[in-house]
């Protein structure tokens, strides 16, 4: 029990330490963004994940314009701003309106990863508590961890889906000379794996809470 | 299953209470209750040998198998 308690701990010190630095990273950058008095122009930036048709090319960082569009390439991806008044004035198009619709498809998955992640963070605690009760093998921490596994794999694979979406759309208006998008890299390889991972672990766990059951039966 | 436990039959027949073989067997009587309704999922040959001296019986006087035609 020790051991799991230092455990716990050092995940809580990692999950903190990969975490709380770019929440206030992006808080002290919004705060700036909205204290400033400059005119503001918004715009959706997006990284890509680009494929170079040749071996010669792409070596470099620089900064280009794709279709008028400011993007900044780099080794394996670009960064691209697309102004708010660029989508408005091609709004008749259908890849911007399919793009549009993407980027709402965006926000609600996010808002929705978002609930998910407050709730799996709660399940995680509630399943660790019970560790620390000695009551881990129970079948409400079975129906936890399965539905830790589910949501997580589900979030994955509906990032996926809307980023695959998002830059089909992209793909529509704005055009890569000498490069191609690499679909591959939208899947969270490792969101999926760990996914798997806990599934995996709750089948081992239910298991175990069989066995239990049947040990707790034999009189 | 088709393993019944017919214990409430032998300590009926031996006029003698749960509490009393609990103590007698030196099993709690939570566990006892559990091999009396069945729900156990298995039984040591140590509380099989205790619930016999206590109650002065085979064991095929307190476990009966019936075929079940569904498994």
């Amino acid at each position: 029990m020790k051991r799991f308690k230092v455990f716990t701990v050092i995940l809580a010190v990692t999950i903190g330490l990969a975490t709380l630095p770019g929440i206030i990273q992006d808080f002290m950058f919004g705060w700036s963004l909205g204290s400033s008095q400059v005119e503001r122009h918004t715009c959706d930036a997006l990284q890509i994940p680009l494929r170079a048709d040749r071996g010669d090319i792409f070596t470099t960082s620089e900064e280009i314009r794709l279709n008028g569009i400011p993007a900044q390439v780099s080794l394996g991806k670009i960064d691209i701003a697309i102004p708010d008044s660029f989508l408005a004035e091609h709004r008749e198009m259908k890849a911007v309106r399919s793009f549009l619709a993407s980027e709402t498809a965006m926000t609600i998955v996010s808002l929705v990863a978002l609930i998910a992640i407050v709730y799996i963070a709660i399940e995680i605690i509630r399943v660790l508590y019970s560790v620390l009760r000695t009551r881990l093998f129970e079948k409400r921490n079975l129906r936890r961890i399965s539905v830790i596994g589910w949501l997580l794999l589900a979030l994955e694979l509906s990032f996926a889906i809307v980023r695959w979406w998002q830059l089909q759309a992209l793909c529509g208006f704005v055009h890569f000379e000498n490069y191609h998008v690499n679909f591959m890299e939208i899947f969270n390889a490792y969101g999926i794996i760990m996914a798997i991972i806990i599934l995996l672990m709750n089948e081992l766990l239910r298991l175990a809470v069989n066995m239990k059951e049947e040990q707790d039966l034999t009189i | 299953m088709p393993i019944i436990v017919n214990l409430d039959v032998m300590m009926a027949r031996r006029k003698i209470s749960l509490n009393e073989l609990s103590e007698r067997v030196g099993i709690t009587p939570a566990n006892l209750s559990v091999l009396k309704t069945g729900k156990a999922k298995a039984m040591r040959f140590s509380t099989l040998e205790a619930i016999c001296s206590v109650l002065d019986c085979q064991p095929g006087d307190l476990l009966e198998y019936v075929c079940d035609e569904n498994s």
